[in-house]
């Protein structure tokens, strides 16, 4: 009887616990799309933002259009270094103190808040540097935080798959870096490049590394690199933290999630069928 | 045989790139030891005492963390706790009893959940929990720091359900058939044999998860009240990174205030190290045991 | 054709290979034989230095032809003395990438050239009419006894002197062995066949010469008659008397 009744108790909590976490999730996003709906429009998506104070009305294209330039430019940089790094950690291990100093700065830079990219950000190449708040400066701070992101990832895809090809194409003679160029990279490319898009949304939502050193609350286009410019999440952050407009906060909320989601599942449709053109 | 030029570019990109992420690190690392040196060796100790409190712009400036870094450690571990118990309960229900099939799409589902920025938890966290609070608890604003607890125990349990995950699958393989065959239950199987074995793996999925809510900085700023006062449960409070973030855009270059800010997160960085060197070397042990 | 000197090697503290002295013979099938863990893939490992890649050590001489193999640059070694592994890998592309990959490497260009050099290559692996209507079909779709086969090919493709085989039979039923051991009785007339095998039966059949080994070192080398009827090490007569 004791046993029946642990038996079912245990089921029920776990049955409770599960439904629970997933309703959380599930909450997450229909809560946003649910509240945010009412404000999308055309001109929403499409509009520079106006009223007063500024953000009340209007649109947010040009924090839409700042946020892909932010994310593309950093994915760019960040993804770069971190395929790089990773391609070393899983194909050459000649001098071993450097692999260990690599493979431990990516853990550690994965562990580093992101209010510290910012604030080192910030006071490097905005005061001693001398470049204004900028598109350039938050997108290095946002690089410097996608590289481990990325790193990992792709570290990880060329260990499961590819150190076999290595091995059978280094027995043919063959150098390592032809190797990498014609048979791996080539093989390996389109999961890198969900890595890659995957990391741009990652950068893209981030709001702590530009809060100072690049975003503003009002700006066109950046036309420079050394432009400011403005970004969705920061957007988002300005007019609730400022009590601007909680409709519009809403409807911000809403393109932002919509947009990472698009990336991150077109990511994952991808990677899934490469997977499967593989296992046939 | 001369070797090819091309293939001497191409490794010496991929050495450049090795070299420069490790510059990368040691760059940031020497820069926040540098700028906070200068409060370690003139107010030291006096960082860390008890009866020092945060007002750094009075007239007679105190720059107390220990209401900080209390702070910022209280709230991870609430949100830790929280994440364990729905994760725990998460994975073992997703991974146990539900069959495969299904388990993967609500996995997937739950992964996505952790693409969500940091931004838009604080924002629900704004307009659900706090708000939940001033109403329940009949608070002047609901910011405290369960709240940020809170917020921030959602934003690590797809974290928590992932790794568990894994270790109720490993778990699973190694044991199921044959404790079931042995005609214990389902749920006898579960408690005698799975739980104990995935022990280690929650308490490194548990070490990971609190490194990570020691440094989130946006969603917990959003919904603690920013207060640099001791944390109690239902009062604001305040933690290093949003310490970091709320007061750095208003700081002169060179001034004593910014140097504390660094020293803070040094300190932070320290926590992180031990914290999150002890979970990945528990995580490595535990995969070298499993292969 | 390889001469080796007191080769010892292995992987940091542990020594494997405990000064070996073998010399390999030109155009014939040579079979290293000998229980699991007595070094065999390990010494095959250190003709072509693969083993340092695995982190392994390499000391002692290596001559290939006379020439110092540790002086070579290792692509050169490699291509001198190819190496087919145990389990059939292929490249993932079609069958005619495989090929085409490592004759581009080695800096063939014209495009008729590299046709000729692809059917040659099949031609002396046995794959050839098997597979000539389907060359730019994906690799992996082949079967075992086929990918392997076409690892050989791409061997080939190499010109090496040397072809060192690590039981490139282990993986294949019978009927795909005894087409690769066709094979290799073909091969060897172009070219040095060692290889490596656990299955004493196909020793006798194809090798010329037999070198037996025993936890890390080199018990007896002889010609494959002498080693089946009259072994001379105690080892040696305690296995064959098992078939």
């Amino acid at each position: 009887m004791r046993h029946r009744v642990g038996k079912y108790l245990t089921r029920l909590a776990c049955f409770l616990l599960g439904v629970s976490a997933i309703g959380i999730a599930l909450f997450l996003f229909v809560y946003v799309f649910w509240k945010g709906r009412g404000v999308i429009s055309l001109s929403f998506l499409l509009d520079s933002p106006s009223g007063v104070p500024v953000g009340t009305d209007g649109g947010i294209f040009p924090a839409l259009i700042g946020s892909i330039f932010l994310g593309g430019l950093s994915a760019l940089m960040g993804g770069l270094l971190g395929i790089g790094a990773a391609l070393y950690l899983a194909f050459y291990s000649d001098r071993k103190w450097l692999s260990v100093l690599v493979n431990t700065a990516i853990l550690g830079l994965s562990g580093i808040p992101s209010i510290l990219f910012g604030l080192v950000g910030y006071t490097l190449l905005i005061y001693k540097l001398g470049i204004g708040r900028s598109l350039l400066c938050a997108s290095i701070s946002v690089a410097a935080m996608i590289v481990p992101f990325v790193s990992i990832r792709a570290k990880k895809i060329f260990e499961e798959k590819r150190r076999g090809y290595m091995e059978e194409s280094l027995g043919l003679g063959l150098s390592k870096e032809y190797t990498l160029r014609k048979l791996i990279l080539p093989h390996c490319a389109s999961e890198l490049l969900g890595t890659v898009a995957l990391g741009m949304a990652y950068g893209m939502g981030a709001v702590a590394p530009i809060l100072y050193t690049g975003a503003v609350m009002q700006a066109d286009i950046p036309r420079k690199l050394t432009d400011p410019f403005m970004s969705l999440p920061y957007h988002l952050y300005m007019l609730v933290n400022n009590g601007f407009s909680l409709e519009y906060a809403f409807g911000t909320a809403f393109v932002l999630m919509a947009f990472l989601l698009l990336v991150q599942l077109l990511c994952k449709g991808v990677t899934s069928l490469q997977e499967r053109k593989e296992s046939r | 045989m001369r070797k090819k030029f091309a293939d001497i570019f191409f490794k010496g990109v991929i050495i450049t790139a090795a070299v420069s992420v490790s510059a990368l690190l040691v760059l940031m690392l020497i820069h926040i030891i540098r700028e906070s040196i200068p409060a370690f060796s003139t107010l030291g100790a006096e960082m860390f005492q008890a009866d020092t409190k945060w007002q750094p712009v009075s007239g007679t400036p105190q720059f107390g963390l220990l209401p900080a870094i209390t702070g910022t450690l209280y709230v991870s571990a609430i949100a830790v706790i929280l994440a364990l118990i729905f994760g725990v309960g998460g994975a073992l229900f997703l991974n146990y009893y539900l069959p495969d099939n299904i388990a993967k799409i609500f996995l997937s589902f739950i992964e996505l959940v952790a693409g969500i920025p940091s931004v838009i938890f604080g924002f629900i966290g704004l307009t659900v929990v706090v708000k939940g609070f001033a109403k329940i608890g009949k608070m002047a604003a609901g910011q405290c720091v369960l709240a940020a607890g809170i917020v921030l125990g959602v934003m690590l349990l797809p974290y928590v359900i992932a790794t568990c995950s894994e270790s109720v699958q490993n778990a699973r393989k190694t044991y199921e058939l044959s404790a079931l065959a042995l005609g214990l239950s389902k749920e006898a199987v579960l408690l005698k044999t799975i739980l104990p074995s995935i022990r280690r793996g929650i308490i490194a999925a548990a070490m990971m998860a609190f490194g990570r809510g020691l440094g989130e900085t946006m969603a917990v700023m959003m919904v603690i009240g920013n207060s640099p006062i001791f944390p109690k449960f239902f009062g604001r409070g305040q933690t290093i990174p949003a310490l970091t973030a709320l007061e750095m855009g208003s700081i002169e270059y060179g001034s004593m205030h910014l140097s504390v800010l660094y020293a803070a997160n040094a300190v932070l960085l320290i926590l992180l190290f031990v914290v999150l060197g002890c979970g990945h070397m528990l995580r490595r042990r535990l995969d070298k045991d499993e292969t | 054709m390889l001469e080796i000197q007191n080769l010892k090697a292995g992987f940091g503290k542990k020594e494997i290979l405990h000064g070996i002295n073998l010399a390999i013979p030109g155009h014939k099938i040579t079979a290293i034989v000998g229980q699991s863990g007595c070094g065999k893939t390990t010494l095959l490992k250190s003709m072509n230095r693969i083993l340092e890649e695995e982190g392994g050590y390499i000391e002692g001489s290596v001559l290939l032809k006379g020439a110092d193999c540790k002086r070579m640059p290792k692509e050169m070694l490699r291509k001198k003395i190819g190496m087919v592994f145990q389990q059939p890998t292929v490249f993932p592309c079609s069958i005619e990438k495989n090929l085409s990959y490592v004759l581009k490497y080695h800096g063939l260009r014209d495009k008729s050239a590299i046709r000729q050099e692809i059917e040659a290559c099949m031609k002396k692996a046995k794959l050839y009419d098997e597979v000539k209507n389907h060359m730019k079909t994906p690799a992996k779709n082949l079967s075992g006894g086929q990918k392997q086969r076409l690892a050989i090919a791409r061997s080939l493709c190499a010109k090496p002197d040397v072809l060192v085989l690590d039981e490139p039979c282990s993986a294949l039923d019978l009927k795909n062995t005894i087409a690769i051991e066709k094979t290799m009785l073909e091969l060897k007339e172009q070219y040095t066949l060692v290889i490596v095998t656990h299955n004493l039966a196909q020793a006798r059949r194809i090798a010329d010469w037999v070198v037996f080994m025993d936890r890390g070192g080199v018990l007896e080398v002889t010609k494959k008659d002498m080693f089946f009827e009259h072994p001379s090490s105690e080892l040696a007569r305690e296995q064959l008397s098992y078939i």
